[in-house]
């Protein structure tokens, strides 16, 4: 039988899992051919300006219209979402030290920063691939925190 | 409320709101600024308390979810004020090019009405500096995602926290 600390944890992790999917769909809604997303399309947009710049000479597109977020931003979103559903089906404690934080990190820090002086141009791919890396650890990082202070707390 | 008890959340927020008034450190806002703020306040209450225990999950999503919330709200109004005092914002200018990409993509009727809704709003800003429906959509805007940041930096501020009891 389960105690209430892992059933916890389970709904802890589907509530991350449908947030993050809830908050990736907004981003990828032109992809989706519904009058709704349409409509509200420019309110999204100046929604998810707060998140990022929107370039749209930066971010992917669907049936022609654009992402509501740049390519690096919608890598980091995307990786977040797959992370949050593989953990679901986890049952170990995540133990992720911030040395691979920070190396998962160094990626996307040296993708801006050579992009930046040119060293060489933007590139979506690189830039969602680096992204996904960061969404993906740093959801870790923070579930890894919450796990071990939740077992801690049991085992006290 | 115990006012000194998160005045670090609230010192933290208001100086997250105050950077991202600066162009430029602006984009960083929700994503940089206000979880590194909610970490900031974790770390400082920690000092201020001189406390060497753990941080516990509560307090640290507490803590991030008042950063986010104080972020917002000066955020807000810093950002009406200067519009009022500019009768212009970053909607005003960059809505006529948005629109111009909009329509080549064919969006709909409905989509024509959201459209005249934004302009109308513009167009508030530019006569009186200010706009109702602008300043519900900041507001909600901000609130919503600089508080889910918040909560995120809070927890993050906690994992570095408890760092060394973790590796022990």
């Amino acid at each position: 039988m389960k105690s209430s600390i892992q059933i916890k944890l389970i709904l802890l992790k589907l509530f991350l899992f449908v947030s993050s999917v809830i908050w990736l769909t907004g981003i990828v809604s032109p992809c989706f051919d519904y009058d709704i997303f349409k409509a509200v399309y420019p309110f999204q947009k100046q929604f998810y300006s707060v998140v990022c710049h929107q370039d749209i000479n930066k971010s992917f597109s669907c049936s022609n219209i654009f992402f509501l977020v740049c390519a690096r931003c919608s890598g980091i979103y995307l990786g977040t979402a797959l992370t949050s559903f593989i953990v679901i089906f986890i049952n170990r404690p995540l133990k992720i030290k911030t040395k691979l934080l920070v190396l998962f990190t160094l990626p996307l820090m040296a993708d801006v920063l050579f992009t930046t002086i040119n060293i060489y141009n933007y590139n979506k791919i690189i830039s969602s691939i680096t992204g996904l890396f960061f969404g993906s650890i740093v959801f870790l990082y923070i579930l890894s925190a919450i796990e071990n202070l939740l077992l801690q707390k049991k085992n006290q | 409320m115990n006012f000194k008890k998160y005045l670090p959340a609230i010192v933290s927020g208001f100086g997250a709101a105050v950077l991202s008034t600066i162009p430029g450190i602006k984009n960083f806002s929700c994503c940089l600024l206000v979880p590194g703020a909610a970490a900031f306040s974790i770390l400082l209450d920690q000092k201020i308390s001189k406390s060497n225990e753990r941080i516990l999950l509560n307090k640290s999503l507490g803590f991030g979810f008042l950063t986010g919330l104080t972020a917002t709200i000066f955020i807000t109004i810093f950002e009406i004020l200067i519009t009022y005092i500019t009768r212009s914002n970053d909607f005003v200018q960059t809505l006529p090019q948005s629109e111009i990409i909009m329509r080549q993509w064919n969006l709909g009727p409905l989509f024509d009405d959201s459209l005249e809704m934004l302009k109308n709003a513009a167009n508030d800003i530019e006569k009186t500096g200010f706009s109702s429906i602008y300043l519900f959509m900041i507001l909600s805007s901000y609130f919503i995602i600089n508080t889910i940041f918040g909560l995120i930096g809070g927890v993050f501020g906690m994992s570095l926290a408890n760092r060394k009891f973790r590796e022990e």
